[in-house]
């Protein structure tokens, strides 16, 4: 049984009242742009405190451990599906930051992020550089007095709401881990160029666009870790993050869960409810067990981060298990609700659509498999 | 997978400084089966273990990720089919003697390696 804590409970109910605030805010600006609804949601988040979750109190953060922090993404999942990408890419770049970041970094971004509640934008994807990070192009020209980036980020979220970036680039040519490092960018750096926003599947509120940089000339100070540090750095960000995501799926399949469960118990059909059916009910069933085992999955990543123990495992099988829990609870979702479930607004469907995005977040699912394999 | 790249570098690296597996996971303060994992490429290192591991052995962090030397032990993206391969005891020993001590000192780690290898396939 998971007990949880006085503190833990304070922070389940602010991020369940969130998703009501939130529902009604989006539904009063709904004729406003994507932008600026994007604008709006990571503004709600900030008024909760949810983008400092995890920085420490002398930065004007909540200062949680991991597992707080987890059980209220699950709770936003389950409420504020919409709000997670761009609340998600901000703490990805918290995380850097906290690892590897310098005082004075810490203390100028956090501020940004916490009192003015500016999101952060993650620059890695290129057109031929995702999972595979060993092709990255982007350049880090290293000056007297500065660096000067050059390269095209193909897939940046946050992209047209950040005011700062934390760009992936390289400092040496040629391909491989070696010389990866990251750089903190303002996105009112001149040099930078944002295409228009992709109009995609899913999260209608979130922002996503292609980044150039051309000569965006930055301080010394603006790298992130000692120079060759960025591999590592990007994998252990990764490795912290994924727990969370798996959080936010598990809150996500607990409400398409909820849902079809009600509906399939008050839909008749030849006579008796569709959940009298062993066909659904037994569905149903897995579904309960396969929920369950993703939370407990997800904690115990948090947990063995949280007491400093080995975690790399856990945090893929935890991130594999409750993604693929999410697509295929979300399918059946669809399957059992028939023409409802496809309808606009309905909210199966908008999760299922979401859930395309927010699966391959910090690694696809076979991404996830060859990293547990390769620790068998 | 990159960690067991990296695994094998610390490998190299522990043992060209003349490091046993305990004597190096004592300086890092993990148990000696954990350095083991490191080395075999089943448990990620973080940026801080990297750091700590790189002071200890000397080396900067792009060591351990940089492919190109790496390949340079293990002849990896080389073509040598067109290579002549020594055939004979006798031949192999000639061309030994033949190295400096630092070109001793690699064959060494290299012949380490293959241990390594087998040892992992068998």
């Amino acid at each position: 049984m998971i007990e949880l804590s006085d503190d833990q409970k304070k922070w389940i109910k602010i991020a369940k009242n969130f998703s009501i605030k939130q529902k009604a805010s989006l539904y009063a600006h709904r004729s406003d742009d994507r932008i600026s609804r994007a604008h709006l949601l990571f503004s709600l988040c900030c008024e909760e405190g949810f983008q400092g979750l995890l920085v420490p109190g002398e930065y004007g953060g909540s200062g949680l451990d991991y597992t707080t922090a987890g059980l209220i993404f699950e709770e936003l999942g389950n409420g504020a599906l919409q709000a997670m990408p761009s609340l998600l890419t901000t703490i990805h770049c918290i995380e850097f930051i906290s690892i590897a970041g310098t005082v004075e970094q810490k203390k100028e971004i956090f501020t940004e992020v916490i009192a003015n509640s500016i999101p952060l934008g993650f620059g890695l994807t290129e057109t031929s550089a995702g999972s595979d990070i060993t092709h990255i192009t982007c350049m880090a020209e290293k000056t007297e007095t500065e660096y000067i980036l050059n390269g095209t980020k193909a897939i940046v979220l946050n992209s047209h709401i950040a005011g700062i970036f934390l760009i992936i680039a390289r400092l040496t040519s040629g391909q491989g881990r070696a010389g990866l490092n990251a750089f903190l960018v303002r996105s009112s750096r001149p040099g930078i160029q944002l295409s228009p926003p992709y109009n995609g599947l899913g999260f209608r509120e979130t922002v996503i666009g292609e980044v150039s940089l051309t000569d965006v000339r930055i301080p010394h100070e603006a790298i992130i870790g000692d120079e060759g540090s960025g591999y590592f750095l990007l994998m252990e960000t990764f490795d912290k993050c994924k727990p969370f995501v798996a959080a936010c799926c598990v809150g996500a399949a607990q409400k398409v869960f909820d849902i079809i469960l009600e509906y399939t118990k008050s839909r008749e059909q030849l006579g008796s409810t569709l959940f009298s059916f062993q066909g659904i009910s037994f569905k149903l069933a897995d579904f309960a067990a396969k929920i369950r085992a993703a939370k407990l999955l997800y904690l115990e990543a948090l947990q063995r981060i949280d007491t400093h123990s080995s975690f790399t495992m856990e945090a893929s099988i935890a991130k594999l298990y409750a993604s693929e829990t999410l697509r295929e609870i979300s399918e059946f979702g669809l399957e059992v609700l028939g023409y409802r479930g496809v309808l606009e607004d309905n909210p199966v469907r908008e999760i299922f659509e979401d859930a395309q995005l927010l699966i391959p977040i910090d690694g696809s699912s076979n991404i996830q498999r060859m990293i547990i394999a390769s620790q068998l | 997978m990159g960690f067991k790249k990296i695994g094998k570098k610390i490998q190299l690296a522990r043992e060209a400084k003349g490091l046993t597996q305990s004597d190096l996971a004592e300086k890092l303060a993990i148990t000696q089966a954990a350095l083991s994992n490191y080395e075999l490429g089943k448990r990620r290192l973080y940026l801080h273990q990297i750091q700590k591991l790189a002071e200890i052995l000397d080396k900067h962090l792009n060591y351990f990720i940089d492919d190109e030397s790496i390949d340079r032990y293990t002849g990896a993206g080389q073509d040598i089919s067109n290579k002549k391969i020594p055939l004979s005891n006798e031949e192999i020993m000639t061309r030994i003697c033949a190295l400096t001590g630092e070109e001793t000192q690699l064959l060494s780690e290299f012949l380490d390696f293959l241990e390594w290898r087998k040892n992992k396939n068998d």
